[in-house]
C-alpha cells in the first residue's frame, strides 16, 4: 500500500521539475553591449536628426483673440494677420482653449453614448451618466430629457471662425474630415428629429460636434475646426480671420485661440521627440565609447578570479 | 483557531467520561453506549465542508489585511458620487484573488478529505448483533467488541481483553504515535485474558475510564463486572492506541473505549508553532511604507482638489459645480483618491507568493538530487540469505572444526553468494524516497541561516550499528562479524572460554525482541537501541542466536543447541543509569550441554567465590515493576522467582549479566579486576576504538550466590510495595548488585557516517555557516567524530571547555576569550571549540554572554554529553543573543524541542521514527542533502522571492502613480489616465506572469557554480537582497519611470495635440493608451533587464504579456457598446507613426539608465558571484568532457 503510493508520487526526472531546463544566461559581455551602445545612438541621432527638422518644417499661428479688444464676447470681428512665410495647403485651422478642464472627471463622465448614437434613451438608470445634465429642470421625466444630455454636448465650442485673404474673400476651409472616422462610422448617428425629449439640435453626425466630444487630454488643448485643400494655392502674405465670439471663457480664465498650422509625417510642430532620441543616441554613443576605451584601457576580464572579493 | 478552543473548553466542562456499559447481546438499538454522547470515529481534519466552504473560506480569507483593503476599495467604487473607477477595475481583480485562494484551499482540503476517507472507510472486524462482522471504521463505536489481526492498525483508542498468546500479551508498533520504531509490549490484565472469545463477548460489565487526554503514557481506568461486582483497574499497559499498529500477535480482542476525537492521538494532533521568514516580516513592513507613503499623496491631492473645486471649477460653468460643504469635499475627495492609487499596493502579490512557495517547494520535493535510494527491504533480505549461509556454515563448520582456513574460505564465498542475492533483490525494491516540505514559508530564510546545530546519531550517521571490533582478554578482535569469534573457540585458543562468556553476555544481556519470520523462520531483532541490535546480530552470526525471551524464560541457541534460562531480573538502561543488567538463571536440559557447562562451572566457581567475598555487604534485589518513564513497556521482569522454583532447579547457577558505558562500568568492577593487568589492556583499547570515533561498551559478569540471590529478592519484594521512594529505592537496590563485576571485554559499535558528510559540513563552513554539533557522546569520540566529518581540523586550534565547577568553567572561558580574541585589533583566529554537557549547565546558568563572545568567533563548536534539553537551550541561547537565523537538524524524539526551537527545523526520517521529521519544517533524508537545501534551494528561493516582491512593488508603483500625475493636469479631480479595462487587467492578466515566473525560474548563478563554490553563500546571508534599501532603489525606480511615462507623454503632447499628417487631434482615451502601451512595455521590458535565467517558459511569459497587453488593448477598442469610450483608440493608435516613434523613444528613456546602471556596477564591482557565474559560462563551451562536477 505504502510502496504503491510511493511511486505513484514519484516525480518524473523531467528537465522541468528538476529546474534544469535548457536556458540562455545572458552576463552582459562587454562587447555586444558596447556595440549595443553605439547602434542605438548611430540609429537614435539620424531618427532625432530626421524629427526635428520635420518638425521645424511644419508651420505654426497661434494667435489669441479673446483679448482682443475688437473681439468681445457676442461680437463679431475681424483679425488681421500676415503670415511671414507661406503656408503650403494643407492648412489645418484649430481653435485652442486654454485652462479648460475637458479632462475633469465629472466633465469626461458626463454623456451618454448610446444616445449620441441616435438611440433614443429613456432609461432614466442608464441617462444617470449625464449628470449633472439629464433632463431640463432636473425632474426625471421623460418628456424633459435633454437631447443631447450631459456637460460635454451641453458646452460644444460655439465660436465661428472663418479666414478670408487679404481682399477680404473667403478661402474654401472644408469642414469635412475633421473628426476620426471611425467616430464618423460608428459612434455617432444622428437623433431622430421627433424623437423622445428636449432636443436642441439632433445633428449628431456634425463634425464639430465630434470633435467636441472627444476630450482633451490636458486643460489646454486644441481641436480641429476647418482644412485648407489648397484650392487657392498656398496661404501667403495678410489673412482677415473672422470670428463670432459667442463662446465665454473670461470666467475662469480661459483663452482662446486660432491655429493655423501645416503637418509633417510626424505630425504637428514638437521639437521635444526629436530632442529626445538625439539626448538619447547621444547619450548611448557616448557611453559605448567610454565604455570601449575603458575595456580597450583595462578591460575587465570576465570571470577573472581577481575580481573576487578576497583577491582585492 | 477560535471554534477550536471553545471545543476544547467544551471538554473540559464535561465532569467525567461517561461509564461504557457492556451488556451481551446488545445491538445498535438496544447499546445504551449510543445515548451517552460519546463522539463517533469519523475523523475530519478537513477545515470545510462541502456546503460552507464558500463562507468560511471567505471569512478565513478576509482576515487578511490586503484583502480587506481591497474590499473597502470595493466598497468606495460601488458609490458612483466618489467613485474615479467602475467598480470593475477593484471587483474583477478581488474575486481573481479571493478565487484563487479559495481554489487553492480547496485542493488542499479535498486532499484531506480523501485521506480521512481512506480512514474512515477502512473495515474491521466489529462484534455486532451476535458475530463479528467488517465494519467501516467511522462506524465503530465506543463499547464495541472488536477483533484486531496482526500488522493492522487500530483505529481507535482499545481496551486489549485478551490475543493469541500467552497471558494476553501482544507487541505493538507505535511509529504513528510517538516514532519510535520499536515493539512494545502491551497486555491485558489477568482477570480478561485467560477467557476465551465466548466469555468476553457474553460480559456484563461496566468500565470507567478518565476522561480523554492527549497523554499517551498514562491511563486510569475501572474495570467492574457486573455479576459479582468485582473490579479491577485498568492502566496504560491496556490501551492500544489509535495510529499504532499490532505486530507480532495474531489477534487481539478488545473494547473500543475513546473514539475519533477523543482519542489520544487526536488529542495530541495541534498545529506546530507557525513561524514566519524574516522576507515576510521585511514584506508586511514596506506594505505599510507603501500604504503610508499612498496617504501621504491622497491628502496631497485632497488639499489641492479641494482648493481646486472652490476655485477653478466654481468658475467654470460647463462644469456646472454642485457647491457641496468644504467638509463633504474634502472627504469625498480624500475617498475618491484613496480609491484610484489603491493599486500603488499590489494586490496580487500576497497571492503569487503563496502561489510560488508551494511551487518551489514542489522543487524540492521533486528534486532527483535530494531523493535518496531506499531499499525497504534491505536488511530482511540481508537477514535472510545470512542465515541460510549460518545454517550451511554452521554444518560446514562442525566438519571442519579445526581447520582455521578452510572456514575462512568458506565464509568468503558466503559472501559472494550473500552479496549477489541482495543485488537481485534490491532491483526490484529499489525505492527513491524524496524529501519532503512541511512549511513552505520559510523557503527564503533557509538563505540566512548562519548557524546550524546538528544533532549527531542518525543526523551525521547512519544509526545503523555495526559490530566493529571488541577486545576479550586482552585481545582485540577486528573481526567479529566474520565468524572470527567463532573460529576462535572452534580452534581452542586460550581465549576460548572468555570469548564463550562474552557471546553469551552479548546474546543474553539486552531488551531486545525477537521478531520471527513465520515463512523463513528467520529472527530479526527489534530494539529502541540500535546498539543492542548490532550486539544481537553479532553474537548471532557467532552461533549464539537469542531466539526469544518470555516473561519468564530467556532462549537462546549456542552453537545449535538451545539454552534455556530462568529469567530472574532486568535491570533496564537509562541515561542516568547508562547501563543495563540482567539477572538469569541457568536451566540445563541436554545432557551434552550439562558437560559442557559443568565443566564451564568449575572454572566459574573459581570466580564465584571471589564474587562472593566481594558481595558480601550487598543486598539481593529485584526490579520487576520499573516501568520506562516513556511508556516502553518491555518485557516485565519477573516478580515470580519463588522459592520453590529456585529449589527445584538448584543446579542452576545464578549469573547477572551487564553492559555498560566504559566511566560507568569500571568504577563498578572487583577490586581485583581493577588492579589487573587486563584491565589496562582493555582501557587502551577502549581509548583506541574512541579515537576511531566507535562506540564503546563494557561487559562484565557476576555470578551471584543463592543466599545472595534470596536476600536481594526478598528486599526488592520489600521495595516495590512502597509507595513513596519507591523508585529511589529500587535504584538503589540495583546500585547495590550491580557491583564487583568481572570484565568480560569490551565492545565497539560502528556508527558509520552516512555518506557526503564531511564534504557536507566542510561546505557549510565554507559556506560562512557555523556548524554546531550536538551529541550525546563523550568527549573523545565526539572529538573524532569531528574530525571525521571534517568540522575539526587539525590546523585549527580547538578550546576545550571541560569544567567541574562554574568557577572553572567562567576562568577557562576568560582564558579562551584572552587567547583567540585579540582586544586591539578585533582580528580573531580560526578556531573551533568542544565543550562538555556539564560545562553547558554552567554557561547557561552563568556565563553566557563571555560563551558567546568566544563561540560566536568559532568556526565551529561540538558540545558533548548533553541531554535533549540543552539542546534547545542552546539553540535558544544563540537564537535570541546572536538574532542571527539558527538552523536545527535533528533525527529522533529528543530533537523535536531543538527543531521547534530554531527558526527553521529540519528533520531526517530516520531509523528513530519519523517525529522529528514531523515536527519539522522540512525533512531530508540525508544529511548531506542540507547543503543543497539551502545553497540551492534556499538561495534561489532568496532571489526569487525578492526580485518577484520589489518587481510586483515596482510595477504597480511605476503604473499607477502615473495617475497621480495625471491630477496635476486634470484639476485634482481622480480622474484616471488609463481606461478601467487596462487598470482592471493590469494586474491579474498583463504583468501577473513575470512576477510568477521570476519567482520560479530565476537563478542569479547557475547550479552547478554554487555547488563549486561555497563562498557564494555569504551573498545572500544577510539578507541584502531583500533590505528596506534595496526595496527603496527599486521604488525610486519606479518613481523615475513613472515620472518618464507620465511627464514624457506632456511634453510629447502639450500644445501639440495633432497626431498624424492629416492634422487629426488625439484626445484623453488616446493619451491614455500612448501612456499605458509604453508603461507596460517598459515595466515588462524591466523584467526582462533583471531577469538572469531564461528558459523558454520565461520568454513565452514575457513576451507573451506583451501580446496579451496587444489583445487586451485591442479588445478593449473594438467593443462599441460595452466600450464606448475606448472605441477604436488603440486601433488608431496603430495608425500612428508617432504611436511607435514615441513608444520606442520612451521605453529607452526609462531603461536606458536601468541597464547602464547595472552593466556599470557589473563591471566596476563584480559580486564573487557575477565573477563565477562568467567563469562558468565561458568554460561551459569548452571543456565538458573534463569537468566532473559534484552534485551537492
Amino acid at each position: 500500500m505504502a510502496i504503491d503510493k510511493d511511486s505513484s508520487k514519484r516525480p518524473a526526472n523531467t528537465a522541468f521539475k528538476q529546474q534544469r531546463l535548457k536556458a540562455w544566461e545572458p552576463i552582459l559581455t562587454p562587447g555586444p553591449v558596447i556595440i549595443a551602445f553605439i547602434v542605438i545612438g548611430i540609429v537614435f541621432i539620424p531618427i532625432g536628426a530626421a524629427i526635428i527638422s520635420a518638425s521645424n518644417k511644419v508651420l505654426e499661428h497661434v494667435i489669441r483673440y479673446d483679448d482682443n479688444p475688437n473681439c468681445q464676447l457676442g461680437q463679431k470681428c475681424t483679425i488681421n494677420y500676415t503670415l511671414p512665410t507661406e503656408m503650403e495647403s494643407p492648412v489645418y485651422l484649430y481653435y485652442k482653449l486654454d485652462n479648460f478642464y475637458q479632462n475633469h472627471r465629472r466633465y469626461v463622465k458626463s454623456r451618454n453614448d448610446d444616445q449620441l448614437r441616435g438611440i433614443e434613451v429613456t432609461d432614466f438608470s442608464k441617462l444617470k451618466d449625464c449628470e449633472p445634465l439629464i433632463t431640463t429642470d432636473g425632474s426625471e421625466d421623460v418628456n424633459k430629457i435633454l437631447v443631447p444630455c450631459g456637460l460635454i454636448a451641453n458646452s460644444v465650442f460655439n465660436d465661428s471662425i472663418s479666414i478670408a485673404d487679404a481682399s477680404g474673400s473667403l478661402i474654401n476651409f472644408n469642414k469635412s474630415g475633421i473628426a476620426w472616422q471611425s467616430d464618423i462610422d460608428k459612434k455617432f448617428k444622428n437623433y431622430p428629429a421627433n424623437g423622445v425629449g428636449v432636443i436642441n439640435f439632433s445633428n449628431f453626425e456634425d463634425e464639430d460636434f465630434i470633435v467636441w466630444m472627444r476630450t482633451a487630454a490636458l486643460p489646454d488643448f486644441k481641436k480641429l475646426y476647418r482644412i485648407y485643400h489648397g484650392d487657392n494655392g498656398a496661404l501667403s502674405g495678410t489673412i482677415q480671420i473672422r470670428i463670432d465670439n459667442k463662446y465665454p471663457v473670461a470666467s475662469f480664465d480661459g483663452k482662446k485661440y486660432v491655429v493655423l498650422s501645416t503637418t509633417s509625417w510626424i505630425g504637428g510642430k514638437n521639437p521635444f521627440l526629436g530632442y529626445a532620441y538625439i539626448i538619447v543616441g547621444i547619450i548611448c554613443f557616448v557611453q559605448g565609447v567610454v565604455f570601449a576605451i575603458k575595456h580597450k584601457i583595462s578591460p575587465r576580464v570576465l570571470g577573472s578570479p581577481k575580481y573576487l572579493e578576497w583577491n582585492k | 483557531m477560535k471554534l477550536d478552543k471553545l471545543k476544547i473548553r467544551r471538554k473540559k466542562a464535561r465532569p467525567s467520561y461517561p461509564i461504557i456499559e457492556i451488556r451481551p447481546n446488545k445491538t445498535i438499538e438496544t447499546d445504551v453506549n449510543r445515548t451517552k454522547g460519546f463522539k463517533s470515529n469519523n475523523i475530519s481534519t478537513t477545515k470545510y465542508t462541502r456546503y460552507n466552504f464558500i463562507f468560511k473560506n471567505l471569512f478565513e480569507q478576509f482576515k487578511r489585511i490586503t484583502n480587506i483593503y481591497f474590499a473597502a476599495i470595493c466598497v468606495i467604487t460601488l458609490i458612483p458620487q466618489v467613485s474615479p473607477l467602475s467598480p470593475v477595475t477593484s471587483l474583477l481583480p478581488l474575486i481573481f484573488v479571493l478565487v484563487v485562494t479559495a481554489l487553492k484551499e480547496a485542493f488542499e482540503d479535498y486532499r484531506r478529505y480523501k485521506a480521512d476517507k481512506l480512514s474512515n472507510y477502512t473495515q474491521y472486524q466489529v462484534y455486532r448483533d451476535g458475530s463479528f462482522k467488517l465494519v467501516k471504521s467511522k462506524d465503530i463505536y465506543v463499547g464495541d467488541f472488536i477483533r484486531i489481526d496482526n500488522d493492522q492498525a487500530f483505529p481507535s483508542d482499545i481496551l486489549v481483553l485478551s490475543s493469541n498468546l500467552e497471558d494476553g500479551i501482544c507487541y505493538v508498533e507505535t511509529s504513528q504515535l510517538d516514532g519510535e520504531t520499536n515493539l512494545k509490549l502491551f497486555k491485558a490484565t489477568k482477570e480478561t485474558n485467560s477467557l476465551t472469545q465466548e466469555q468476553i463477548l457474553d460480559l456484563n460489565a461496566n468500565i470507567e475510564c478518565e476522561l480523554p487526554n492527549n497523554n499517551l503514557y498514562k491511563f486510569k481506568g475501572k474495570f467492574t463486572l457486573q455479576n459479582d461486582s468485582s473490579t479491577f483497574s485498568l492502566s496504560e499497559k491496556q490501551l492500544m492506541l489509535r495510529g499504532a499498529r499490532l505486530r507480532n500477535t495474531h489477534y487481539i480482542i478488545g473494547i473500543v473505549l475513546y473514539c475519533g476525537k477523543d482519542t489520544k492521538l487526536s488529542l495530541n494532533q495541534k498545529n506546530p508553532p507557525s513561524k514566519f521568514s524574516t522576507i515576510e516580516t521585511r514584506l508586511g513592513r514596506s506594505v505599510i511604507g507603501i500604504f503610508c507613503f499612498k496617504v501621504v499623496l491622497v491628502i496631497i491631492a485632497t488639499i489641492l482638489s479641494s482648493l481646486f473645486e472652490f476655485n477653478t471649477a466654481r468658475d467654470s460653468w460647463y462644469l456646472h459645480s454642485d457647491f457641496d460643504s468644504l467638509g463633504f469635499t474634502i472627504v469625498k475627495n480624500f475617498v475618491s483618491y484613496f480609491a484610484i492609487l489603491s493599486f500603488l499596493i499590489p494586490m496580487s502579490l500576497m497571492v503569487t507568493l503563496e502561489v510560488v512557495k508551494v511551487s518551489q517547494a514542489k522543487y524540492m520535493e521533486w528534486d532527483v538530487n535530494m531523493s535518496y535510494k531506499e531499499n525497504k527491504k534491505y536488511e530482511k533480505q540481508i537477514e535472510q540469505p545470512s542465515t541460510q549461509q549460518q545454517q550451511q556454515q554452521q554444518q560446514q563448520q562442525k566438519q571442519l572444526m579445526n581447520e582455521d582456513k578452510t572456514t575462512t574460505t568458506t565464509i568468503s564465498n558466503g559472501d559472494i553468494e550473500l552479496s549477489t542475492i541482495i543485488t537481485k533483490k534490491e532491483k526490484s525494491n529499489i525505492i527513491n524516497k524524496y524529501m519532503s516540505v512541511k512549511n513552505s514559508n520559510l523557503n527564503d530564510e533557509l538563505a540566512l541561516i548562519k548557524y546550524i546545530f546538528s544533532d549527531k546519531t542518525g543526523t551525521l550517521t547512519e544509526n545503523k550499528m555495526l559490530f566493529s571490533k571488541c577486545s576479550i582478554n586482552g585481545t582485540c578482535f577486528d573481526d567479529a562479524m566474520n565468524l572470527q569469534l567463532l573460529g576462535e573457540i572452534n580452534s581452542k585458543t586460550k581465549n576460548e572460554e572468555s570469548i564463550r562468556e562474552f557471546l553469551l553476555n552479548m546474546s543474553l544481556c539486552h531488551a531486545a525482541i525477537s521478531d520471527v519470520n513465520e515463512e523463513t523462520g528467520k529472527i530479526t531483532y527489534q530494539s529502541q537501541s540500535p546498539d543492542e541490535i548490532a550486539l544481537c546480530d553479532c553474537a548471532k552470526i557467532n552461533q549464539f542466536e537469542f531466539i526469544n525471551r518470555s516473561s519468564t524464560h530467556a532462549q537462546i541457541r549456542v552453537m545449535g543447541q538451545d539454552k534455556q534460562y530462568q529469567l530472574l531480573a532486568i535491570m533496564e538502561f537509562s541515561s542516568d543509569r547508562r547501563r543495563m543488567s540482567i539477572l538469569l538463571r541457568e536451566e540445563e536440559e541436554e545432557e551434552e550441554e550439562k558437560e559442557e557447562k559443568e565443566e564451564k562451572e568449575e572454572k566459574e566457581e573459581t570466580d564465584d567465590g571471589e564474587d562472593l567475598s566481594q558481595s558480601q555487604l550487598e543486598i539481593p534485589i529485584d526490579n520487576s515493576t520499573t516501568t520506562d518513564i516513556d511508556g516502553n513497556l518491555l518485557p516485565p521482569t519477573t516478580p515470580i522467582p519463588t522459592i520453590t522454583t529456585s529449589l527445584k532447579k538448584k543446579k542452576g547457577k545464578i549469573i547477572l549479566y551487564s553492559k555498560g558505558a566504559d566511566s560507568i562500568m569500571m568504577e563498578r568492577l572487583s577490586e581485583e579486576e581493577s588492579k589487573s593487568e587486563l584491565l589496562e589492556q582493555t582501557k587502551e583499547h577502549i581509548s583506541n576504538f574512541s579515537r576511531e570515533g566507535l562506540r564503546t561498551l563494557i561487559l562484565a559478569k557476576r555470578e551471584i550466590s543463592e543466599e545472595e540471590y534470596l536476600e536481594w529478592s526478598q528486599q526488592y519484594h520489600e521495595a516495590s510495595t512502597l509507595i513513596h521512594d519507591r523508585e529511589a529505592e529500587i535504584e538503589r537496590l540495583n546500585d547495590q548488585i550491580e557491583r564487583g563485576f568481572r570484565l568480560v571485554g569490551c565492545t565497539a559499535i560502528e556508527d558509520k557516517l552516512q555518506d557526503g558528510v564531511p564534504e557536507t559540513i566542510d561546505y557549510l563552513l565554507k559556506a560562512n555557516i557555523k556548524v554546531w554539533i550536538i551529541t550525546g557522546d563523550k568527549q573523545e569520540t565526539a572529538i573524532n567524530i569531528g574530525y571525521s566529518c571534517k568540522l575539526l581540523v587539525p590546523e585549527i586550534p580547538i578550546i576545550i571547555i571541560n569544567a567541574e565547577s562554574t568557577e572553572e568553567c567562567g576562568t577557562q572561558i576568560k582564558r579562551a576569550i584572552e587567547n583567540f580574541i585579540d582586544p586591539e585589533t578585533q582580528v580573531d583566529k580560526k578556531v573551533s571549540m568542544v565543550i562538555n554537557g556539564e560545562s553547558l549547565t554552567f554557561v547557561l546558568k552563568d556565563h553566557s554572554a563571555d560563551f558567546l563572545k568566544i563561540a560566536a568567533k568559532c568556526h565551529s563548536v561540538v558540545a558533548c554529553r548533553v541531554t535533549p534539553l540543552q539542546k534547545a537551550l542552546i539553540v535558544r541561547l544563540v537564537k535570541k543573543s546572536t538574532k542571527e537565523v539558527c538552523l536545527s537538524i535533528g533525527d529522533g524524539a529528543n530533537d523535536v524541542s531543538m527543531i521547534q526551537e530554531a527558526h527553521i527545523g529540519v528533520g531526517i526520517f530516520g531509523n528513530e521514527g519519523t517525529q522529528a521529521a514531523r515536527a519539522s519544517d522540512y525533512a531530508l533524508l540525508r544529511f548531506r542533502h542540507l547543503a543543497r537545501l539551502i545553497t540551492v534551494h534556499g538561495r534561489y528561493s532568496m532571489v526569487r522571492n525578492s526580485l518577484c516582491i520589489k518587481y510586483s512593488f515596482y510595477k504597480n508603483m511605476a503604473f499607477f502613480l502615473c495617475q497621480f500625475w495625471f491630477s496635476i493636469y486634470s484639476g485634482w479631480t481622480a480622474m484616471t489616465l488609463y481606461d478601467s479595462w487596462i487598470v482592471t487587467t493590469f494586474n491579474i492578466l498583463m504583468t501577473s506572469v513575470p512576477p510568477y515566473f521570476m519567482a520560479l525560474f530565476e537563478k542569479d548563478v547557475n547550479e552547478k557554480v554554487i555547488s563549486k563554490n561555497p563562498h557564494l553563500f555569504k551573498e545572500v546571508q544577510d539578507c541584502h537582497l531583500f533590505q528596506y534599501r534595496s526595496i527603496l532603489n527599486w521604488l525610486i525606480g519606479a518613481l523615475y519611470h513613472s515620472v518618464v511615462f507620465f511627464f514624457g507623454l506632456y511634453f510629447f503632447l502639450d500644445g501639440d495635440d495633432i497626431v498624424n499628417q492629416w492634422g487629426r487631434i488625439g484626445g484623453k482615451e488616446l493619451a491614455g493608451s500612448f501612456c499605458a502601451t509604453f508603461a507596460v512595455l517598459s515595466i515588462l521590458l524591466k523584467a526582462a533587464v533583471e531577469i538572469k535565467h531564461w528558459n523558454f517558459i520565461v520568454h513565452i511569459g514575457i513576451w507573451g504579456s506583451m501580446v496579451v497587453y496587444t489583445v487586451i488593448s485591442l479588445v478593449d477598442s473594438s467593443i462599441i457598446t460595452q466600450i464606448p469610450n475606448m472605441y477604436w483608440v488603440f486601433l488608431y493608435a496603430l495608425h500612428l507613426l508617432k504611436f511607435y516613434v514615441m513608444v520606442i523613444i520612451m521605453v529607452f528613456i526609462a531603461l536606458v539608465p536601468d541597464f547602464t546602471l547595472k552593466f556599470v556596477r557589473r563591471h566596476l564591482s563584480p559580486t564573487n558571484s557575477n565573477i563565477e557565474q562568467e567563469k562558468y559560462i565561458l568554460n561551459r563551451g569548452k571543456n565538458i568532457n573534463n569537468r566532473n562536477i559534484d552534485e551537492i
